[in-house]
């Protein structure tokens, strides 16, 4: 390093030193000023906005075993009735309490009707209100045996997959449901 | 706001499901014989009908309510075809058997488009199993069975009620048979239509069919019996 290199580097060196220790006396007290700064702003806040802050800072939990406990209990208990409530797939016919659920997903379908022995093959239309596709009819019927069919926009659907059984008539299938509770069987 | 949001949670349950109480409304012998009077069906047919179906309903070998949707089906259909479906259920009910299972048959045929000739075979076959079913069983038919009716009437629906007889078993076991061989089963494989028979005995044990005379059925229902039934059915020299 040259002599001229060395002597610029302390003149620059010998600057920051004299500009620090001059700012040494504003640098007294900034803490103390910062945070009442910061209260005075705080005060001018509304006190929504200051709850709101309150309730957001950082802060080191102090945890109680009680507490903990109590948390743990509420977390399981609402864990184990949504998944009871919400996620265990029912069987359809148990959704309706004496109704036997008809129901098929046909989505972009204009109309879907169900027919069957019971109506004397009359067609008795389903219902998709919330139009998610599914279509929906509970009918209360006596015990027995049913044959039964979807017309998907007038179009044969012998195959419903929450039939008990299928035959086959005239060239096509048709589903069954058996209704009631039967003795000799275990379904 | 409470009541408010109890009601919503109501409305949006009932929304989910389109639920229907379900009955045929109520129809009396007399409103299909006054129908069948005024209807357009073959004069010839309509003269038959007029004569038999009277005491058909009183023993109860037609229901009302399903042979008003046969008969408004029927309108319109080749005079042919009125005219051997006619024939076939005459016959069957001369001989005191049911055909309502039929006539919801030939419906279920019309509104899935098919033919005459496919409708016309497929009630033919039931028909003759029907009969056979009922031959081959006569000899152990229950000396006493308990038979009652009673009318329900449900809101603006109403149903005739009855307990199920003996006649409701045969008309099971035959049209197990039939719906074997109409699905494309063997003929002569008794032992696979004597299972199904069996099964769907089972399944209507309690729920549709008395017990006893499930019970009583089963007992006797073999293979061999099936056979009797398919062999006399369709005319052909046991094996």
């Amino acid at each position: 390093m040259r002599f001229e290199e060395w002597k610029e580097e302390e003149l620059i060196r010998q600057a920051i030193a004299d500009e620090i220790s001059a700012a040494e006396g504003r640098l007294e007290g900034l803490e103390e000023r910062v945070i009442r700064a910061i209260a005075a702003r705080d005060l001018e806040c509304p006190a929504w906005r200051r709850w709101l802050r309150s309730l957001l800072a950082p802060r080191t939990p102090a945890l109680r075993l009680s507490y903990a406990l109590a948390a743990l209990l509420i977390f399981v208990g609402v864990g184990v009735l949504i998944g009871r409530f919400a996620f265990t797939p029912e069987p359809l016919p148990a959704l309706a309490q004496e109704g036997t659920v008809f129901a098929l997903a046909a989505p972009g379908a204009q109309q879907v009707e169900l027919v069957g022995d019971f109506s004397a093959w009359k067609p008795i239309p389903l219902a998709d209100p919330d139009g998610d596709g599914v279509w929906t009819l509970v009918l209360r019927l006596p015990p027995g045996r049913y044959e039964y069919a979807f017309l998907v926009d007038g179009r044969w659907l012998g195959q419903d997959p929450n039939a008990d059984e299928y035959v086959r008539t005239m060239g096509d299938y048709t589903s069954v449901r058996y209704i009631g509770n039967g003795e000799g069987s275990s379904s | 706001m409470r009541r408010i949001f109890v009601l919503a949670m109501v409305l949006f349950a009932l929304s989910g499901y389109a639920q229907v109480q379900f009955m045929l409304p109520a129809v009396s012998p007399e409103d299909v014989l006054q129908w069948l009077r005024q209807s357009a069906l073959p004069a010839a047919e309509k003269a038959v009908w007029l004569r038999i179906l009277p005491q058909a309903f009183d023993e109860g070998l037609v229901d009302p309510k399903i042979a008003q949707a046969f008969f408004q089906r029927l309108v319109g259909t080749p005079p042919t075809f009125v005219g051997e479906i006619t024939a076939i259920m005459e016959e069957l009910l001369a001989q005191g058997l049911s055909v309502t299972h039929l006539m919801n048959k030939v419906s279920q045929g019309i509104i899935m488009g098919r033919s005459w000739a496919v409708i016309t075979n497929e009630i033919r076959l039931r028909a003759s199993v029907l009969a056979a079913t009922h031959a081959s069983l006569s000899p152990y038919r229950p000396k006493a069975e308990a038979r009652a009716s009673v009318s329900v009437r449900v809101g603006s629906f109403a149903f005739q009620a009855r307990t199920p007889t003996w006649e409701d078993v045969e008309v099971e076991i035959a049209e197990a048979i039939s719906d074997f061989i109409a699905g494309g089963g063997d003929i002569n494989d008794w032992s696979g239509m004597e299972a199904l028979a069996r099964t769907r005995l089972l399944q209507l044990r309690g729920r549709g069919l008395p017990s006893n005379l499930v019970d009583h059925v089963l007992q006797v229902l073999t293979p061999q019996l099936i056979g009797e039934i398919v062999s006399q059915a369709f005319q052909i020299e046991r094996r």
